[in-house]
């Protein structure tokens, strides 16, 4: 367990907290996308529009999970 | 010199290169454990978890192909030619999300706090956490549970691939047989460093052989337009398969549902939480987690593509015959060295899952069940143990295989929506300091519970897919008893108790 009463230099700021918050649940409410409807056309004439979109949503969550890494999650390396 | 000459009758009957390709997988899996063997020490944390040395090559194989199984490569295309693309946009991008964030939420502590209590399972991890017997071995129940059923349908996945490749040369009891002494063989020789080194290999042969197929299929749907003719063929011809399908499933609260099951429960598989348990350091698994979509999506999109652009090809099947679709493909479009490596690829796939369950299992066996009550063992008894049960274990799952019939196909399309009832014990156990095993205890009593409850209420054992209540999944309604089991549970213990009670 986290021991609370030893200094933790890795522990993200309050600020970054609430951006992976928000990061995360505005990326499950696109994923939860019913308001969308995707048509059975072709962007850039290879990828359907649905295929496009999920694609999409795979980079933004990679990019998110790159600074979540990076920021959120530091090493706890010795402490446990 | 011949099958036959080589002393192996049964495989004379067989097609050529998928003898030459079953051969040198054997022989090269064999080989493989062989040297992680000898690269290991004799201790428990040596056989049990590598050492916890799994670097992060190793380690991000080790977990994919322990989380791929043959039902991506198999049943994955089947679903994928009736609902198309949908396939890909209800499954892929959210276990791209939620299996990393659920490795840092979860896997990562989990990690530290196994090296700090000296825990090598799961379930031993949580009962010196919480301070109780009882809580590693009701963990272990229901991690054998849903784990054992799950074990059947990867054996018979594999010997149904085997007799239908090998046109019944290879009859189901042999093919299943044959599997699972392999697997066994390369785990009881190497344990866990051998099955991370092993995965290495599968994973590089399964995820190749979809990457390679993909593009001939659509070179060979579309023709000399190549994917681009493909996806525009699919497009004017079954326009269908390019949107999401409408009902079951993608209608919105069973979507919803899904998406937080098959989110969570991966991070709930005891073999793949021991496999980050092993990590050698916590650099790799944040590594790892950033490397997950990219190979999501490396296998997830060929598969989804072979099932829809086997629905152009090969239109008219019904139901579960779908699940064809990956060997018909391969049969029809590419040359006979490549169809046999299809059929490999099957076969790694599911070993690659089999042996971290048969190490796993087995572990917990000697580790949660028999060695508290024998306190005076000595330690290297318990790789000795491990093995055995291993063993034991494969023989339990053949047995069952035989004899369980669909009863057990039932039980495991339960069990993958069942685990998700275990992360609320699991998340807290490792974050929340004032869990306890009330708590834990409750929480799994409650939530799984809920969930069989919940089943019954759509339908009985053949319905986690199914809505239940206000038409979410029965997960849901699992998840929410766990949730609330593991509140009432800690909150009856005064604060000051479960302090005393922690590490």
């Amino acid at each position: 367990m986290p021991n609370r009463a030893e200094p933790n230099h890795a522990r993200p700021t309050r600020a970054v907290d609430y951006v992976a918050w928000t990061g995360a649940l505005v990326l499950v409410a696109l994923h939860l996308d019913f308001w969308r409807t995707a048509q059975p056309r072709l962007i850039a004439g290879l990828v359907p529009e649905e295929l496009a979109w999920r694609l999409a949503w795979m980079v933004l969550a990679t990019a998110y999970l790159f600074w979540f890494t990076a920021r959120v999650w530091r090493e706890r390396e010795g402490k446990a | 010199m011949s099958p036959l000459e080589l002393g192996l009758p049964v495989l004379a009957a067989v097609d050529r290169p998928l003898v030459v390709g079953l051969v040198l997988y054997v022989a090269v899996v064999l080989a493989v454990g062989l040297l992680a063997a000898r690269r290991s020490g004799s201790s428990p944390r040596e056989y049990f978890l590598a050492g916890n040395g799994l670097g992060t090559a190793v380690l991000f194989m080790a977990l994919f192909g322990t989380n791929c199984t043959a039902f991506v490569l198999v049943g994955v295309p089947g679903q994928a030619y009736h609902s198309g693309l949908g396939i890909f946009s209800i499954n892929a991008p959210i276990i791209a999300l939620g299996i990393p964030l659920t490795f840092w939420a979860i896997g990562a502590p989990a990690r530290r706090l196994g090296r700090e209590l000296g825990a090598l399972t799961p379930a031993e991890l949580y009962s010196k956490r919480l301070g109780s017997r009882s809580v590693g071995l009701l963990l272990f129940g229901v991690f054998a549970l849903y784990t054992v059923p799950y074990m059947v349908t990867a054996v018979q996945g594999a010997a149904v691939t085997l007799a239908s490749s090998t046109e019944g040369a290879i009859p189901e009891w042999l093919g299943g047989a044959a599997v699972l002494a392999v697997a066994l063989c390369y785990t009881s020789i190497g344990g866990m460093r051998a099955t991370a080194w092993t995965n290495v290999v599968q994973g590089v042969i399964f995820l190749g052989f979809v990457l390679a197929a993909v593009f001939l299929y659509a070179r060979a749907v579309g023709g000399d337009g190549g994917l681009a003719g493909a996806m525009a063929r699919l497009v004017e011809e079954r326009p269908e398969l390019t949107t999401l399908p409408e009902g079951g499933l993608f209608e919105p609260r069973a979507f919803a549902s899904w998406s937080l099951a098959i989110a969570l429960t991966v991070i709930a598989f005891p073999h793949m939480l021991v496999r980050l348990m092993a990590a050698e350091s916590e650099r790799s698994l944040r590594s790892v987690c950033r490397l997950y979509p990219l190979a999501l999506v490396l296998l997830w999109l060929p598969v989804v593509l072979i099932g829809t652009f086997g629905a152009l090809e090969f239109p008219g099947l019904v139901g579960r015959d779908s699940d064809r679709i990956f060997a018909t493909m391969a049969g029809a479009f590419l040359p006979p060295w490549l169809e046999a490596l299809s059929f490999v690829a099957v076969l790694a796939a599911v070993m690659s899952t089999l042996d971290a369950q048969i190490l796993t299992l087995g572990s917990m066996v000697t580790r949660d069940v028999l060695d508290p009550l024998m306190p005076n063992r000595r330690e290297e008894v318990d790789v000795l143990r491990g093995r055995l049960f291993g063993g034991l274990l494969a023989l339990v799952v053949f047995a069952l295989w035989r004899v369980g019939g669909a009863s057990i196909y039932s039980l495991a399309s339960v069990a993958f929506s069942g685990y998700v009832t275990l992360v609320p014990t699991m998340l807290f156990g490792v974050r929340w300091e004032r869990f306890n095993a009330r708590g834990a205890v409750l929480s799994i009593l409650v939530g799984n519970g809920c969930y069989f409850a919940a089943l019954f209420a759509a339908g009985g054992l053949d319905s986690a897919m199914r809505p239940s209540l206000l038409g979410f999944l029965p997960v849901v309604w699992g998840l929410v008893g766990a949730l609330l089991g593991a509140l009432v549970g800690t909150y009856q213990v005064p604060r000051a108790s479960t302090r005393a009670s922690s590490p």
